[in-house]
């Protein structure tokens, strides 16, 4: 299945962002913890979504926009727009800004902060 | 009591008993069961230095600076506001919370739009709208608090048969789940159509199925109204005129601006008769040479293109905790995190003002900072 | 929280009946009700099955937290808004002036709290389901993040 997935051309999806709790919650503690990875460098899709492109729910995925890129943990939530991906708003969804995103399976890890906070400088 | 600090509901009814804080949301909780991780030190240039010498610094840039923006100040209390709109007028400099809500607080301050308070949405709403908002996640306990669950005086009843819920937006968000019975979720890309036809359902014309059973609802109370947050301002692209018709008449307006004091902000500077500036714009026309952010991150909040911009610029943060923007600054200066290290007042979503009760104490915070800037200018 | 299909997939899956269950779906379903304890497996105790026995045991922990009611809550998917808390039929019964009106609950011992930002059980003895035996869910149907469970409902 992985295999197969790995085939998957690139997915393209219209990008919203929202307010998650947990996040602010965990992004006013500390923004250079792994909890705020955790809560920030996420993509939400509809499980529709999921199944149509064969999305699996935290698995990891390279999602660019504007010949920037990051990897983000993949999440299959009613909350997306059935026509879209959801992110919440962070220094994540500000590095990928754009009304259209693309997703494609990765082997790669997840992007840290300090990593983006290297493009901007 | 502890006045709580973490959004723009202000809840006042929290109780810390030692480590053991009661009743706020995981936002408000976690300021107080946080407070002393990832605290912000006195830096010049990224080295560590004193709070007067970082001072020194901040003055010493502004003095040389051609063009300044204030940026932030939605978690600064009143009183440090009003002497940033100084700052800002010594310096001529544009002031900006990031928030956009201006023209629509603006209406509420000239009475151009009904508002009202949460206290008596308590107490009479029936129809109760959230329009572009997600306050279950943004501010958790509006509902709970003031809106669609208490019980008010002339609301005995309760959600399932005093309330009706009306959720607006263009997903199935935390909120729109809790649209069950009397309640309805209405999902749609074209908020000004949405209110066109609301406006078109009143007055007696053709309108869809859920759309008239909202209008059917409206009509049985003289108090309905309607939460407006960021997805609403976006959808009518700042034209208001037919949303203000739609409020007249459905009832009352009140922002769902989550920004603690942004309300506060709006007041502060109508009263001084400054208008809000549009940081972004000032980054991309190059206006500015330097900025001071308080309590603000925008590295985490704006997009890539304009926040880069932040870089070539002489960056001052004034805020309690390290931030991203804090790690690309010339110079940052640890404040207090206000209502939990410093007193003073705030206004609510609703503007209602809100004395704060801090629990500890702290030698600098955002007043002392800004009037010794100020000061030394 | 597991599903039954979760622990039916660690089960020898022979429906033995040994347990007195005529499938081991069935003996699934009453481990997370907790009507039947996982020792009535008999054969899940022989050294074959060990590293599965493990694991549904992990899964069974939640379960164990459940309460009398059960009723089960997982922190990490609370943000602590005080839904439950304020439509509590028994709260805005016993605590008017407090849950009922929004405010944070004012009773020593209520059946929920928010504390520390997330929801917890303080006292299940007042709770219709607990008391009445009557099937309540105000709690659990106003909680859209899904912090909130009953045991019968998995």
């Amino acid at each position: 299945m992985l295999r197969f997935a790995k085939f998957l051309k690139k997915v393209e999806l219209r990008l919203i962002t929202y307010r998650d709790g947990f996040q602010v919650s965990v992004a006013r503690k500390d923004k250079f913890s792994d909890e705020f990875i955790e809560k920030s460098a996420v993509i939400i899709v509809h499980p529709d979504t999921a199944k149509t492109f064969g999305f699996k729910d935290g698995q990891i995925v390279k999602v660019s926009a504007n010949e920037r890129s990051a990897n983000l943990r993949l999440k299959v939530s009613e909350i997306a727009p059935e026509d879209g991906a959801l992110m919440p708003k962070s220094i994540y969804s500000c590095y990928l800004f754009s009304d259209k995103i693309t997703i494609e399976p990765t082997d790669g890890e997840i992007t840290t902060p300090n990593e983006l906070l290297e493009v901007y400088t | 009591m502890w006045v709580c600090t973490g959004c723009s509901c202000l809840c006042d009814d929290v109780e810390i008993e030692g480590n053991n804080v009661k009743h706020a949301c995981r936002i408000g909780a976690g300021i107080i069961l946080n407070r002393s991780v990832a605290r912000a030190e006195p830096l010049i240039e990224g080295r560590k230095t004193d709070m007067d010498s970082a001072i020194e610094k901040a003055v010493e840039i502004l003095k040389d600076s051609k063009g300044v923006a204030i940026y932030g100040l939605n978690n600064s209390t009143l009183e440090a506001q009003r002497i940033a709109i100084k700052l800002a007028k010594k310096l001529s400099a544009y002031v900006d919370n990031g928030s956009k809500f201006e023209k629509l607080a603006e209406m509420i301050l000239n009475k151009e739009i009904p508002s009202t308070t949460l206290e008596n949405v308590k107490d009479y709403a029936y129809v109760i709208f959230y329009w572009g908002c997600d306050v279950h996640n943004s501010m958790p306990r509006h509902m709970s608090r003031y809106t669609y669950y208490p019980r008010g005086k002339k609301r005995q009843r309760g959600y399932e048969e005093d309330r009706f819920l009306v959720v607006v937006d263009v997903r199935r968000s935390h909120t729109a789940m809790l649209a069950k019975k009397n309640a309805v979720f209405i999902k749609t890309d074209d908020d000004r159509k949405l209110v066109r036809e609301f406006v078109t359902a009143l007055e007696g014309g053709i309108a869809s199925g859920d759309v008239l059973r909202v209008v059917k609802e409206l009509k049985k109370s003289d108090f309905n109204v309607i939460f407006g947050g960021e997805g609403l301002i976006k959808g009518l692209g700042n034209e208001f005129e037919e949303f203000v018709k739609l409020v007249n008449s459905v009832g009352y307006f009140i922002p769902a601006d989550y920004r603690t004091n942004s309300m506060g902000f709006f007041k502060s500077i109508f009263e001084a008769g400054i208008s809000k500036a549009n940081f972004e714009d000032l980054l991309i026309d190059e206006t500015i040479d330097t900025a001071i952010i308080v309590g603000d991150d925008p590295l985490n909040s704006m997009p890539f293109e304009i926040a880069k911009r932040l870089v070539k610029l002489k960056l001052i943060v004034i805020d309690p905790k390290v931030s991203f923007t804090s790690k690309i600054a010339d110079v940052v200066i640890p404040s207090a995190i206000s209502g939990v290290e410093c007193g003073g007042k705030m206004l609510r979503s609703d503007f209602v003002e809100v004395e704060l009760k801090p629990v500890f104490k702290s030698e600098w915070d955002d007043v002392e900072i800004l009037k010794s800037i100020l000061e030394g200018l | 929280m597991p599903s039954p299909m979760d622990i039916y997939k660690l089960l020898p899956k022979t429906n033995c009946k040994l347990c007195g269950e005529q499938t081991c779906m069935s003996f699934a379903f009453k481990l997370i009700r907790k009507e039947k304890k996982l020792e009535d497996c008999k054969p899940l105790f022989s050294p074959e099955f060990e590293e599965q026995r493990k694991k549904i045991e992990e899964m069974l922990k939640v379960v164990e937290k459940a309460t009398e009611t059960g009723l089960v809550v997982n922190e990490d998917l609370c943000i602590g808004c005080g839904n439950c808390v304020v439509v509590c039929p028994v709260h805005v019964y016993e605590d008017p002036e407090g849950a009922g009106s929004g405010f944070g609950v004012r009773l020593d011992n209520p059946i929920l709290r928010v504390e520390n930002g997330v929801v917890r059980v303080v006292d299940v003895g007042l709770c219709r389901r607990y008391k009445e035996k009557t099937i309540c869910v105000a709690c659990r149907e106003n909680c859209p993040t899904s912090a909130i469970a009953f045991l019968e409902e998995l």
